[in-house]
């Protein structure tokens, strides 16, 4: 198996290789390189470089001193364990059972053990695992090349053994409906110890605070807490396996590191035969693997059939079936999976800003606030992320010529409809954000407030249409800039190329906004003395109008650009 | 004419895929388009199709050129591509009622009720394309297809993926809709599938058109006497095949 390991893992970085510089002849991966490059460059050594020049003759031999003497690990070893129980919570799968099709085809039909499957996807991901350690060891902030180098191989072993564990995660889950009451018992045993260590360490913590009668106010006070609790006793133990993973990290000498080592080792080995016993699990997970991924496509988002109140008219609009098509298919997308995510994000933002933003008391406060910044990172992200437009489309290009439709009608129905889902988020936590912005905004007038959030609702499709003109027009002019359906092309140079593109489409959108912003401006001048912040909103809806008036002539001008798009200048999924 | 190609020429960068093509396909009539890989059929149906735009000459789909008068050209016509493209979100019934919107159906519930039950799909209405076979996946495309009864038909290989029965009853839907009165063009290289159903043949060779004609006519021609009278050893002979070289 190592053979066929290696040689698959040479031929493909081979390959990859050999295809990555063969594209760079063409002059937009070029460039895309060269800003790609760049940007690394800066990112991860100009950050050292300045701040050296800048801390020049009082660096430490590690800035992370304060941690290595001992609550480092700790630290490290309570966040593990905090993630080690998220992970039994969440029914997240593990990348590494993730077969591309042509891995299912040719290795499943192989006389191949299901170990043998596991250990081939383990070595498969050391690309990226090593990568991710490079990037921790050069990010590190530690003086000498030896504890880059021990801080690698330390990041190294660190992920490779949480990659291993939430595989088993993922097995254990299977097992836990297995007939066999052993394996059900062996599936609960990893549940039961995570559950026992965050019972021991949250226990000992509580008898701390009541036995000091010391006052917990703030984040810092939790941490500082819980990493004095996991240093002695009883907690000490139950930690020891996730400190163990992260004390290479932390070690500052060579010696230091090598014993540290040696414990990491032992809980990779120990987290390896765990997982590779799980063979049964591993073998019903492949199964569901071949019955329900799609075959074409396997990273694509799953939908599902449910029943639309929204059925489309055989007569109307000619962009009425497109809006139709985009809010059907963010109607389906959304999983009990995906809206599990967005629970676990809002709620750790939550408790985020609960410890650390110390104005923020009070649900009603903390919740307006929430959906304000919501609402304007809807607006300004929102389409740049939800991409149920042209962007998405192109790989459907074949499709969408022989359409029967006027082009601009095409255009603007694919822009109206992720604008129509954009909006709609962006209305509800601006309303949201309304009514609580007397308990969020206390100190700002109730005129300020309430005008500025009509403005920003009267303001939001003009501006999220604005930006989808953007986008749209850059795939029309540009479209093998444009990673379409769900894929993204890799490398140094993609990412260099979305770099160009970000900056240009931001570039053209102030352009773009601009003649509407200022005619909302000069009403704000012109009247704001006179009827006070109402002014902002009809400033927002004279410049609303503007950039609609825009964004229809732009949807008629891409409209011969959209005509003479070739199908073969459209980089599809494989 | 339903269909007339004149002096087509396609080109991708320095290939030429498709040189000079001239041909035409009439109300009623069912014809073959032939060639071996590469020869230039598919990029030939997606220029029909209004996919690619040639790169000279002209196509007109019911008199209308697919370049300067494109709407009137595509509603008459319906292209069924050899791999079957769906959007992942939609089921084969919004599947039907997106295209009869955009294709101004009428009467779709009657029409695809009809259609469903012809090819076997009846019961997958509510199914999402990931739900379903690859050859259910093409008959939906079919699907779309036929229920704006377009009077122009282009078919890609169309029997790829079918079982058995779908290809029969394909075989069947394509010389009803010809007998129908529709113009009908099929791509594939099945040639027995294409001997049968198909009025006339028409072969491509590098992008050029080397013969047009019925078997008989093709069988007749004074260059082709010593090829023999089945299609064939007529395609082998005119695509520079010999007979000894059939693929196993």
């Amino acid at each position: 198996m190592f053979g066929v390991t290696f040689y698959i893992m040479a031929c493909s970085a081979r390959n990859r290789l050999r295809r990555r510089l063969a594209r760079l002849r063409e002059p937009r991966y070029l460039m895309g390189a060269i800003v790609g490059v760049a940007y690394l460059f800066f990112s991860i050594f100009g950050r050292n470089l300045f701040g050296r020049q800048r801390r020049r003759g009082r660096l430490l031999p590690a800035a992370f001193l304060p941690l290595a003497g001992g609550s480092g690990p700790v630290a490290a070893g309570l966040a593990l364990a905090g993630a080690a129980a998220l992970s039994m919570l969440m029914p997240f799968g593990s990348g590494l059972l993730s077969f591309s099709r042509t891995e299912r085809e040719f290795l499943f039909a192989s006389p191949l053990s299901s170990r043998q499957l596991l250990f081939y996807r383990l070595m498969r991901s050391q690309w990226a695992v090593l990568f991710s350690a490079l990037i921790i060891a050069l990010t590190y902030p530690l003086a000498t090349p030896g504890a880059r180098l021990r801080s690698f191989f330390g990041a190294w072993l660190a992920l490779m053994t949480s990659q291993v564990f939430f595989t088993g995660v993922t097995l254990s889950r299977v097992r836990l409906a297995a007939p066999s009451l052993r394996a059900r018992l062996v599936a609960w045993l990893p549940r039961v110890w995570i559950a026992a260590t965050i019972a021991v360490v949250v226990a000992a913590a509580v008898a701390t605070v009541q036995s000091q009668g010391a006052g917990v106010a703030s984040a810092g006070d939790i941490v500082r807490l819980l990493v004095a609790v996991g240093q002695s006793g009883w907690p000490n133990i139950a930690l020891w396996p996730f400190k163990a993973v992260a004390a290479p990290l932390f070690a500052e000498s060579f010696v230091a590191w090598a014993v540290a080592l040696l414990g990491a080792t032992a809980v990779y080995a120990v987290v390896v035969g765990w997982v590779v016993s799980a063979d049964a699990a591993f073998e019903a997970i492949t199964d569901t693997l071949v019955e329900h991924q799609q075959p074409a496509a396997p990273r694509r988002a799953s939908y599902r059939p449910r029943r639309m109140v929204w059925r489309l008219a055989l007569e109307g609009r000619e962009e009425t079936p497109f809006i139709w098509k985009s809010v059907t298919q963010t109607l389906r997308v959304a999983n009990p999976r995906l809206l599990l995510r967005l629970i676990v994000i809002a709620g750790w933002m939550t408790v985020v800003l609960v410890l650390f933003a110390g104005r923020a008391r009070g649900v009603g406060q903390l919740a307006g606030i929430i959906a304000a910044l919501g609402a304007v990172f809807t607006v300004v992200f929102g389409p740049q992320v939800v991409r149920l437009d042209l962007r998405q489309d192109l790989q459907h290009l074949e499709l969408l010529k022989t359409w029967p439709v006027r082009v601009s009608a095409l255009i603007r129905g694919q822009m109206l409809g992720a604008a129509a889902v954009v909006t709609a988020i962006t209305w509800a936590l601006g309303a949201m954000a309304l009514v609580l912005s007397t308990a969020a905004f206390p100190r700002i007038a109730v005129e300020l407030r309430v005008a500025s959030g009509v403005a920003l609702i009267v303001a939001a499709p003009a501006l999220i249409l604005a930006q989808y003109t953007v986008h749209n027009a850059a795939a029309l002019f540009f479209p093998a800039w444009i990673a379409s359906g769900s894929s993204r092309p890799r490398g140094v140079d993609a990412m260099g190329q979305r770099l160009i593109m970000l900056a240009g489409t931001w570039l053209v959108l102030i352009v773009a906004v601009f003649p509407g912003a200022l005619v909302g401006g000069v009403l704000w001048f012109g009247f704001a003395r006179l009827i006070g912040p109402w002014i902002l909103i009809p400033g927002a809806m004279a410049g609303a109008i503007v950039v609609l008036f825009e964004v229809a002539l732009a949807t008629e001008a891409l409209g011969p650009v959209y005509e003479r798009l070739d199908i073969t200048s459209v980089e599809r999924e494989a | 004419m339903a269909i007339t190609v004149e002096g087509l020429t396609r080109s991708y960068g320095p290939l030429t895929a498709v040189s000079d093509l001239s041909f035409s396909v009439g109300p009623g009539e069912i014809v073959g388009l032939l060639g071996p890989n590469g020869a230039g059929k598919t990029t030939t149906l997606r220029v029909l199709a209004g996919i690619l735009k040639p790169s000279s000459g002209r196509v007109a789909i019911g008199g209308d050129d697919i370049v300067t008068q494109p709407i009137e050209a595509k509603k008459r016509l319906a292209f069924m591509p050899d791999e079957p493209h769906l959007f992942e979100y939609l089921t084969v019934e919004e599947h039907l009622r997106l295209v009869a919107r955009l294709y101004s159906v009428p009467d779709l519930d009657a029409r695809a009720r009809t259609l469903l039950d012809e090819l076997e799909l009846t019961g997958k209405e509510r199914s999402l394309p990931g739900e379903l076979s690859r050859g259910m996946r093409q008959k939906v495309v079919i699907a779309c297809g036929l229920v704006r009864d377009p009077s122009v038909l282009l078919f890609d290989e169309p029997l790829t993926g079918l079982d058995p029965i779908g290809i029969r009853r394909m075989r069947e839907t394509i010389v009803r809709r010809g007998t129908a009165g529709a113009a009908v063009l099929v791509s594939s290289h099945l040639l027995h599938l294409v001997e049968e159903v198909c009025t006339r043949i028409v072969i491509m060779n590098q992008g050029r058109k080397v013969a047009d004609g019925s078997v008989a006519e093709l069988a007749a021609r004074a260059d082709l006497a010593q090829a023999g009278s089945t299609l064939e050893q007529i395609f082998l002979t005119m695509t520079g095949r010999r007979h000894d070289e059939r693929p196993g």
